[in-house]
């Protein structure tokens, strides 16, 4: 999806003062908090299992080539094809030339980040008719945006906005009454129901591969991605290299996961298995099936210290969780990949240089990183990637200019107490209790207001005084 | 393609430092040391079979039981009646334990795979139940074509109580011991769902609106 990851502060004041955002925002905020949260109360051994799922996903990925060729060996074995894709324009070559051989004109996508990713929608629609089955992506596909949430990529839009696109795109017309939500959902049922039956081409993602037997697991509420990839001629899934388990009994386990981690169910209504191409002896299901596997910088951050985040579930706690996310939302972080787990890959997969502003936006507070189901030390790799972008000399002049003499000075005490012990009469200048503005704040101001000091003393006077009287 | 392959597997391997692949066991051995824990699992503490119905109705999900397979077109019957159906037909999906039974005319069951896609209800049967989860498991292949877990407005799945197993894990263990895994393996758990608008669940987004569970044994 083509938006530019610079200007992250210009979209998040936008997204700040965006009512209809707002809105949205609080009606998701909490819901998926208080859903996990529940769920997690059943599964006493929920630890145990995020500790499970992060042994799981180190091992695959130290076996990562093993386990490729395992993947690879029983897809083909099972009259499916495996294809290797190094970067996003590939992955949509090999995709475009698969729907062209195939001689398709309609294809019917279920939601697929991996997809998003690669930028994959735009080729097609170029050439195809492409639609969405996901009902949040199909929204979005009207409305011409892109997700905004990994799991939830409509989060962002209220009834009245689908109201409005429903009314424009299928009845060309518009400033009809708010409709309910039952209605809204059969309507895109009936309308989408004839394009699964009209496709030619099912695109799916994946949730998870597994190399024993060289299956697909994809995971869904709506059946889109069922009908997806068992109505057409041809079914293409794409997916990360990361993806890999080793086996059923490993699927099994990070299903308990992701579901529970992802919408605080204990598993979607939907679980699916796809093993390859229709038998002989099938009824149904697509003759051929594609899996193209994407590296797209993964294999980069396999041999870093970035390697921990190819854990990554897709399950989107991190975001869920996250008091930057919910305050912004998705769009603001200018990329297919939001919140704490965006901040992180986005700078990995496009380049620090035009996304050092997203592991800024971040209050390293660590819901997110408590949350994450393979235990993923986000803030640490968010502190990384501002180091990076401090020793890449990414960081703006002004910016450099006062972590320097910030940490000059940290570095010599008594000359910091003094300083400190200064500010401090001359905040109270400003008044008391809080002030609407202070010099050099104003970005700070512009949206809350200043704490003025109360008390006697600088935090270290007060520290020693309070532990002198406790002494004597 | 095949370029895009060997380039892929050699930064992997440069990444991890090696330039062959250890063997599959080497690896599996490798995972067994790494995992520490008792495989962690939600534990009950009622019997499989109210398990699974407790799960099955949490995901809106109905169940009815019956003491033998012959009595299941009399439990259809019961389920269809007070169900507003729009004249749309009620077919069968091809497996011997449902076809061989004595189904009364005014059902008007259709036996055509081929008309699947005008039915407003299917019955299917189901390999497996899993008690964890109050999911029913349906492979697919010539008695179990998986377009019809999918297609029809109302699924109503059969299933032998003695198929009901605790775990996810059992049910590969019986698939992977009975042969190769089938094209597709559904885990069904309660009928299709969306909470795509403003995050307020709503059933029946792109498959079945309501999933019946027949519980024979
Ligand atoms: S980083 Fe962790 S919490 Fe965030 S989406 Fe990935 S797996 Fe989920």
């Amino acid at each position: 999806m083509a938006v530019a990851e610079a200007d992250f502060r210009a979209r998040a004041r936008k997204a700040l003062s965006d009512e209809d955002l707002q809105s949205a925002l609080a009606k998701a905020k909490g819901g998926f908090v208080d859903k996990r949260a529940n769920a997690i109360l059943d599964l006493p051994e929920f630890e145990a299992l995020r500790e499970r799922g992060r042994q799981i996903k180190d091992h695959t990925l130290a076996h990562l080539d093993t386990y490729l060729e395992q993947f690879e060996g029983n897809v083909t074995r099972q009259g499916g094809q495996v294809h290797y894709a190094l970067d996003a324009e590939s992955a949509r070559e090999t995709i475009l030339g698969i729907c062209r051989d195939a001689a398709a004109k309609q294809v019917i996508k279920a939601k697929t980040m991996a997809g998003e990713e690669v930028g994959l929608n735009e080729a097609l629609e170029a050439e195809f008719e492409t639609v969405e089955s996901d009902l949040g992506e199909y929204i979005i596909q009207l409305a011409k945006e892109p997700p905004s949430h990994i799991i939830a990529p409509a989060v962002h839009k209220t009834r009245a906005q689908i109201t409005e696109l429903f009314d424009h795109h299928h009845h060309q017309k518009s400033g009809g009454p708010l409709r309910e939500t039952p209605d809204l959902v059969d309507e895109a049922r009936g309308v989408l129901r004839e394009k699964f039956l009209g496709a030619d081409i099912g695109i799916s993602g994946a949730n998870f591969l597994v190399a024993e037997t060289g299956t697909i697991t994809l995971v869904t509420n709506e059946g889109n991605a069922d009908l997806s990839t068992s109505l057409p001629r041809v079914h293409i899934a794409i997916a990360g290299v990361e993806k890999l388990v080793p086996s059923m009994r490993e699927v099994s386990s990070m299903l308990r996961l992701l579901a529970r981690s992802a919408t605080g169910q204990q598993i979607t209504a939907y679980t699916t298995f796809i093993t390859g191409a229709r038998r002989p002896e099938d009824l149904d299901g697509p003759e051929e099936l594609h899996v193209v596997l994407i590296d797209n910088g993964r294999t980069r951050m396999l041999g870093d210290e970035f390697r921990e985040m190819l854990r990554c579930i897709r399950c989107g706690a991190c975001m869920n969780h996250c008091p930057v996310y919910s305050a912004i939302g998705g769009h603001a972080y200018g990329w297919v990949y939001p919140g704490p787990m965006g901040a992180v890959l986005t700078p990995m997969f496009r380049g620090l240089d035009s996304s050092q502003d997203l592991p800024n936006a971040c209050t390293l507070n660590g819901r997110c990183q408590s949350v994450c189901p393979v235990k993923i030390r986000l803030p640490y790799l968010i502190r990384r990637l501002r180091d990076q972008s401090f020793e890449q000399q990414i960081t703006g002049p002004f910016a450099r200019w006062a972590i320097r003499t910030w940490g000059w000075l940290a570095r010599r005490p008594a000359l910091y107490q003094q300083l400190t012990g200064l500010m401090r009469p001359a905040l109270r200048l400003f008044g008391r209790g809080s002030a609407r503005r202070v010099p050099l704040a104003g970005a700070w101001t512009a949206g809350r207001d200043f704490p003025l000091p109360s008390g006697k003393g600088t935090f270290q006077q007060q520290w020693r005084e309070k532990r002198g009287e406790k002494r004597t | 393609m095949s370029e895009q392959r060997a380039e892929i597997l050699r930064r992997v391997q440069q990444a991890l430092g090696r330039q062959k692949a250890p063997s599959v066991d080497i690896a599996a051995a490798d995972l067994e040391t790494r995992l520490t824990d008792n495989l962690p699992r939600p534990e009950w503490n009622t019997d499989s079979l109210s398990r699974f119905c407790e799960r099955l109705e949490a995901a809106a999900g109905s169940h009815a039981r019956v003491s033998s397979i012959n009595e299941v077109p009399r439990a259809v019957g019961d389920y269809l009646e007070n169900l507003e159906t729009d004249g749309h037909k009620t077919g069968l999906s091809p497996h011997p334990r449902l076809t061989e039974l004595d189904w009364p005319e005014d059902l008007g069951i259709d036996r055509e795979f081929a008309n699947a896609r005008t039915w407003g209800t299917a019955i299917a049967v189901g390999y497996m139940g899993i008690a964890e989860t109050g999911s029913v498991v349906m492979p697919s292949g010539p008695t179990r074509p998986t377009t019809l877990n999918f297609l029809p407005d109302r699924h109503i799945v059969v299933l032998a109580i003695e198929d009901i197993v605790d775990y996810m894990e059992s049910v590969w263990d019986r698939l992977l011991a009975e042969g190769e895994m089938p094209r597709t393996v559904n885990v069904i758990t309660g009928p299709s769902r969306t909470a795509d608008v403003e995050q307020t669940l709503q059933l029946g987004a792109h498959g079945p609106r309501s999933l019946h569970v027949i519980l024979v044994g």
